[in-house]
């Protein structure tokens, strides 16, 4: 079988789209909780912030090329660090698809399909999850590239024409709640860069390891640029204390477009582009569920987990009893394994690194 | 292993017949076009809507409709708790389910507004159905009244009729864009108040019936009401429009406190930069008995300055209009270099003294924030604690005003100057 | 992935679906496969072709090839025992004559005349003549006769080139001292430009029987054959299906070698190979294989070849079934093998660097490979100055989104979204609809399949009346039906919208697949909105970025991204500014043209 690679944009559109699913669910309006008129600011701090993380990750990485995390596990701890390696990786991924699906068809839900019983929604995010994820990830990252610019620019065109309703009084006093609100809990906010860490996923894939390091400084630097220009529109409309009542705050923005009589209430039409960031995104980390699943146990094949892991996906977005509690126990809890499983990455590769450096000196000696 | 395949087709196609939960047909609806809220007499509320009917207004597939005598909508009112258990009772009444998605104002009653609408809004902004541009009123008399009197006479939509009539105020300034969206913007803004247009039916039936004291004109010591004194119900008009909008009403919060009438409508979009072009009227500077008509028109974005002077707001507004000339009773020359400096400096004096007048009635009357200076103090603040602190909405009622206007006149339409008729007795001079 | 069905069985019962092997058209591949012998080949195995890989892991997907064909393959052999009478059956229809020797030529001029008749039926077949002469040879009459079909062959050739000299100018003086007697005939009596000399049987019958005419001469065991095809056969007309204002008007007709000409005539390019490949046990059909030979990847011509020689069917009709044996999916809706008419498009391609396949009897000739927005041109786009080309363009791609979307997203709209109609136009709608019986999505099913019907007839009637009965169906039975108030007249408009959205995509076999497509993009709409729109968006792209034509991705070059990504596929550029092939095909020589074509520019 051919190696499958997957090209540069390609990664960078998979990345950048799921970076950029965090602002469809709710990050400006935690924002603006969190940081009052300086939301704008917070998310440009973690973005910098982030960038820094990273560049200490990659350089720390650098020596191990194109090899996922779990074989840096594997050089470092042996097969019983990379099984423990890969379990935690699978969970946070599974949390992550669960989560998301649920918040996607609540979403849905609200939006269009009122009647709707929930099963109903999510059962065509399973299908279409099911299909990507049978095709590979050459065909899903293909579909990204083909279809994350067309999402891009539908959504600057909402940022765009609600631009009649900015006002600029709205994102002053600038400095929000206060710097300290600004910088201190603009830290765990890096927790909505987490996507970050499929990289190291699916790193092998990627065919040249300069790749690595630009695919993710630019993903970064444009999701970054993005998660501000829709932070700073929806602040421009809506003033602080009424915008974190919004549970939706760019369905919000896109409700409000309105030029004469015929270019009303297309916020539907934006349904269709968030849903398919939404079926790229859950697609693609299932497809990576099912690959680390395969690589850690080392199985013969691949595509019979499909079936299984949709059931369990679907049943564990089932799990939480309304919207709010699946909300809180995304927001708290992804931050707290997005950021821990960042970490992890950060200390496979210190711990890699010393273990090449003590091999290099076994072997010369 | 056809057999199989047989399942798995008639499951997969089975999916057909789950059916499709959200699917409603376009002709199963019944779209309303106007909310209506007033006091009840029993319950907390009564619910009014119009509601469309598509027949008479679409007109009948391939056979030609007849002529627009037929009823494009009908109103029912309802006694109920809450809102959203006034549509459900409606839903009994009417035969097709409630849509409110075309929804295009929204008429609250002077009473219902002076108690607080704020759970109105709040019920309102969290359904999914309402449209951000939908007009939020309050009525003079009550809702009902109102809109049984709203009848479409130009156009069969009336949809069409509440956008064309709430878009009027780019040409004659008589009433604001207050629509839902910037109501409730408006409303939960710590640094402005919130306004909504106002609408009556009209009380005239015959002109005979026309009285001046009505009008507003006194308090602006005039001799006879120009056209925008007054408020919404006493213009003197006779017609088949019975309804008008004219005035604003100005919240405190979510309570009405009061209302301005047109002439000053026109004077808080230009103050609030909502202003496009109306019409004029002033006495004349040199005569006495005569008018001039002018059309105003935005040249530029007002500059307003706010200070606070040891705990009170001074607030200074710099504005800058442009101005064709409509008309000059007088004959006298304005148009020319000699006198339009006059004409100018006196038009600048008559803004500066009525829009003093009603900064300060909004300032110490209604004690509203409605123009929206405390955005000028919220600019400067650099932390959210530090503009809690500034509380101006509660300092706006000692602010003083200085208002400079700054006009200029530049085109006399198509005359430049006016030569006076001849009669028996020589030049006719008025 | 093999069909649909063993997709859904195998997913549900937990077995890992077998493992066709994929074919990538690599850049590198030139000399290697040029010197790798069929047998390795045959083996479908493709890893060792990956050599220049960086010291990083082999990230299979999991499937080795042939271990799970070896397994499959015993638990098949195992399981399935095929009962006696079925072996045997299957053994007596075991393709005639394939690999039997044939008896020889007999000496004996009595018993090929006994052997011939024999073969050919001649008491009951009524078109086979025998013709009995004999040749003077040395003053000595020598017994022979020719056979052939008549009908297929050129009489006048027949009469002129084969009898005539052979009864008659046998009896001048020849001045040569040729002994053997089938050298002299060859060398002096026959002037026929194509001859074979044979000594099988099989060959002579091969031959005369695709408008041959077979020589048999007494006392020689070798009979020729001399080729004088003459069978009525249309000219060449203009093109049927591909018309355009601008270009030449010259289309194919059935015969092959005038259909190689046509091309040939156009290339004038000696590297331009024509090969000539026999598909069909019983037809013999003669195929032909074109392509330049050094511009085209070597790798992909191996590849069609490989899949041609596979083949084995008794009787192949036309392109159109040669096409479905040997492209990738069948049952992808999108075509993976594109044809055509006209041989300017198929010199252009030749010219791009792929390969084309002439089927003798058909007038459509084979592309390959193709990729779906190479589908979407027209052959105008390139005679044609090119702003009005990107227009023209345009509005092609507005066609093709009408033609699939705008039936869903009507049902979409109204069913789900109401809010998203202007009033007005809400009001409309819903007052021309109140009569109407049906709801939406029944009535639009209606509609489409009438209008399907309307084009199905409208193929098939004679003459004049063709077109009037589109007009007349058009016209009037929509109308009557509004008037009946069985269809509401919004969806009259959209369907023939839809219609004439179809009607401006170039290719026919596309177009056909994107009227499938739309009824299941409206049931999707039905269930749930847009956002079954979007699922079945997602899902149509996901399995056509994952198909393949002949190696190449088949929505190459918008994904994959290549380098010439924007000279030819959506917008195109002036054909000035197209300097490469296309990136996809990996084609030998890249450059078609210098960077600076228009050189009188500079003075």
């Amino acid at each position: 079988m051919e190696r499958i690679t997957i090209g540069r944009w390609e990664s960078i559109s998979l990345l950048v789209m799921m970076i950029n699913l965090q602002i469809y669910l709710n990050l400006p309006r935690v924002l603006a909780e969190d940081a009052g008129t300086a939301g704008w600011i917070q998310i440009a701090y973690s973005t910098v912030l982030i960038l820094i993380i990273f560049t200490a990750l990659s350089l720390l990485y650098s020596k191990f090329g194109i090899k996922d995390i779990l074989d840096v596990s594997n050089m470092v701890f042996g097969r019983f660090g990379e099984i423990i390696t890969g379990i935690i990786l699978i969970l946070y991924l599974f949390f992550a698809v669960s989560m998301v699906l649920r918040e996607f068809t609540e979403n849905v839900k609200i939006i269009s399909l009122t009647q709707s019983p929930i099963s109903f929604v999510t059962s065509f995010f399973i299908a279409g999850i099911t299909v990507g994820a049978y095709f590979g990830i050459q065909a899903i990252a293909r579909v990204a590239v083909l279809m994350v610019p067309v999402s891009v620019l539908a959504h600057f065109i909402i940022l765009a024409a609600s631009s009649q309703y900015f006002e600029i009084s709205n994102i002053m006093p600038i400095l929000g709640n206060g710097i300290d609100a600004i910088l201190i809990n603009g830290v765990e906010k890096i927790a909505y860069f987490s996507s970050i860490n499929t990289l190291f996923i699916f790193s092998p894939f990627l065919g040249n390891k300069k790749n690595l390091r630009r695919v993710g400084y630019i993903s970064i630097i444009l999701a970054g640029f993005f998660m501000v220009a829709n932070t700073l529109a929806y602040l421009l409309v809506y003033p602080y204390p009424a915008a974190t009542e919004n549970f939706l705050p760019i369905y919000q923005l896109a409700k409000l477009v309105n030029y004469g009589r015929f270019f009303q209430r297309i916020e539907s039409v934006f349904v269709l582009i968030w849903a398919m960031t939404a079926f790229l995104y859950l697609s693609f980390v299932f497809y990576l569920i099912i690959h680390t699943f395969k690589k850690t146990f080392r199985l013969k094949y691949q595509r019979t987990l499909i079936p299984v892991f949709a059931v369990l996906t679907f049943t564990v977005s089932m799990l939480p009893q309304n919207l709010v509690s699946a909300i809180e126990i995304e927001t708290k809890y992804f931050r707290l394994v997005g950021l821990s499983v960042l970490s992890m990455l950060l200390f496979l590769s210190a711990a890699g690194n010393i273990a090449l450096k003590i091999k290099k000196k076994r072997g010369n000696v | 292993m056809r057999k199989v395949f047989a399942l798995i087709l008639s499951a997969a196609l089975m999916v057909n017949l789950t059916g499709c939960f959200d699917s409603r047909e376009i002709d199963d609806l019944a779209y309303v076009s106007i909310l209506g809220l007033d006091k009840g007499k029993n319950n907390y509320l009564q619910l009014t809507v119009q509601i469309m009917i598509p027949t008479s207004i679409g007109g009948s597939g391939g056979t030609s409709g007849e002529g627009g005598a037929t009823e494009s909508t009908y109103v029912t009112t309802v006694e109920t708790p809450t809102i959203y258990s006034g549509l459900n009772m409606i839903n009994n009444l009417v035969s097709k389910q409630i849509e409110l998605s075309h929804a295009g104002m929204l008429v609250f009653s002077k009473e219902l507004a002076q108690e607080g609408i704020q759970k109105y809004i709040n019920a309102l902004s969290r359904s999914r159905q309402i449209r951000g541009n939908m007009y939020v009123v309050v009525s003079n008399d009550s809702a009902r009244e109102f809109i049984e009197n709203l009848k479409p006479v130009l156009e069969i939509n009336p949809i069409k009729l509440i956008a064309l009539k709430m878009d009027e105020y780019r040409y004659t300034g008589f009433s604001a864009p207050t629509t839902f969206i910037n109501f409730y913007i408006q409303n939960k803004s710590t640094c402005m108040q919130s306004t909504a247009t106002l609408v009556a039916v009209n009380r005239y039936n015959s002109v005979d019936e026309f009285k001046a004291e009505n009008s507003t004109y006194k308090e602006k010591e005039r001799d006879k009401p120009f056209e925008g004194d007054y408020i919404a119900g006493s213009t003197p008009q006779v017609g088949k429009t019975k309804t008008e909008d004219m005035g604003l009403a100005v919240f405190d919060g979510d309570r009405m406190v009061g209302v301005i009438d047109g002439q000053e409508v026109n004077y808080y979009l230009m103050l609030t930069d909502k202003f496009n072009k109306s019409s004029l009227t002033l006495p004349d500077p040199l005569t006495d008995e005569s008018l001039v008509v002018l059309e105003i028109s935005r040249s530029r974005a007002p500059i307003r300055t706010v200070t606070m002077k040891d705990d009170k707001p001074f607030i200074k507004v710099h504005l800058r209009l442009e101005a064709d000339i409509l008309s000059i009773q007088s004959g006298i020359n304005y148009e020319s270099l000699d006198y339009i400096e006059d004409l100018q400096n006196h038009t600048e004096k008559f803004l500066e003294k009525e829009i003093t007048r009603l900064l300060g009635k909004t300032a110490k009357e209604l004690k509203s924030d409605i123009c929206g200076f405390g955005k000028e103090i919220k600019k400067k603040c650099l932390t959210w604690d530090e503009w809690q602190k500034v509380e101006w909405l509660k300092k706006y009622k000692d602010s003083s005003f200085e208002v400079n206007v700054d006009l200029k006149i530049r085109r006399p339409g198509l005359m430049v100057k006016t030569t006076p008729a001849y009669s028996s007795e020589g030049e006719v001079i008025r | 992935m093999g069909t649909f069905k063993d997709f859904i069985v195998k997913m549900l019962f937990f077995t890992e679906p077998e493992q066709k092997s994929d074919f990538f058209l690599k850049e590198n591949a030139f000399d290697k496969w040029m010197n790798r012998n069929s047998e390795t080949y045959g083996n479908k195995n493709i890893e060792n072709a990956n050599m220049e890989n960086e010291n990083t892991e082999n990230v299979n997907d999991g499937e080795n090839p042939s271990d799970i064909e070896n397994e499959e393959v015993e638990r098949h052999k195992n399981k399935i025992k095929q009962p006696k009478e079925i072996k045997k059956r299957k053994k007596d229809l075991d393709l005639k004559g394939s690999d039997k020797p044939g008896p020889n030529v007999y000496n004996n001029i009595e018993e090929n005349l006994n052997y011939i008749k024999e073969r050919y039926s001649s008491s009951i077949n009524g078109d086979f003549i025998i013709r009995e002469f004999d040749i003077i040879i040395n003053k000595t009459p020598v017994r022979a006769f020719i056979i052939f079909f008549d009908g297929l062959v050129d009489r006048t050739t027949v009469n002129l080139n084969i009898l005539q000299p052979l009864m008659l100018l046998s009896n001048l003086d020849i001045k040569s001292d040729e002994k053997d007697l089938v050298e002299y005939v060859k060398r002096h009596l026959l002037p026929q430009n194509q001859l074979i000399f044979t000594k099988k049987m099989q060959e002579v019958v091969d031959g005369v029987n695709f408008g041959g005419c077979g020589l048999f001469i007494d006392g020689v065991d070798i009979a020729l054959v001399a080729d004088v095809k003459g069978w009525e056969h249309r000219s060449v007309e203009k093109p049927t299906t591909e018309l355009v204002l601008r270009g030449p008007q010259e289309s194919f007709n059935e015969v092959l070698r005038s259909n190689t000409a046509l091309i040939r005539k156009i290339l004038k390019d000696e590297n331009l190979i024509c090969e000539d490949i026999i598909i069909g046990i019983r037809s013999k059909t003669p195929c032909s294989m074109l392509y330049i030979k050094d511009i085209v990847n070597n790798a992909l011509v191996e590849e069609v070849r490989r899949r041609l020689k596979s083949i084995k069917i008794d009787y192949l009709m036309d392109s159109g079934e040669l096409e479905q044996f040997i492209e990738d999916r069948p049952f992808l809706l999108t075509p993976q093998v594109s044809y055509t008419e006209r041989p300017d498009m198929v010199a252009a391609a030749l010219a791009d660097g792929k390969v084309a396949i002439v089927v003798n009897g058909s007038p459509f000739v084979l592309l390959m490979p193709v990729t779906v927005p190479v589908l979407l041109h027209s052959n105008e786009d390139k005679y044609v100055r090119f702003p009005y080309a990107n227009f023209f363009r345009f509005v092609r791609y507005l066609g093709i989104t009408m033609s699939i979307f705008l039936p869903a997203l009507y049902i979409a709209i109204t069913n789900f979204h109401q809010e998203m109609i202007p009033t007005d136009l809400l009001l409309a709608i819903e007052a021309s609809r109140e009569k109407v019986p049906f709801p939406s999505l029944i009535e639009i099913l209606l509609m489409e399949i009438s209008f399907e019907l309307l084009r199905e007839a409208g193929v098939r009637i004679p003459g004049p009346i063709g077109p009037t009965l589109g007009i007349i169906g058009g016209l009037i039975l929509g109308q009557a039906a509004v008037e009946a108030n069985i269809v509401s007249p919004i969806l009259i408009i959209i369907v023939a919208v839809t219609g004439l959205g179809s009607f401006a995509i170039p290719n026919f076999a596309l177009a056909f697949s994107f009227r499938i497509i739309r009824f299941a993009y409206i049931i999707l709409a039905s269930l749930s909105g847009f956002l079954g729109i979007t699922t079945g968006i997602f899902l149509h792209l996901v399995i056509l970025t994952s198909s393949k034509s002949f190696g190449v991705p088949i929505l190459a070059p918008i994904a994959p991204k290549t380098a010439t990504k924007a000279d030819d596929s959506l917008m195109k550029k002036p054909v000035w500014q197209q300097e490469r092939r296309p990136d996809y095909l990996n084609a030998k020589d890249d450059i078609r043209q210098e960077k600076f074509t228009r050189k009188w520019e500079k003075k």
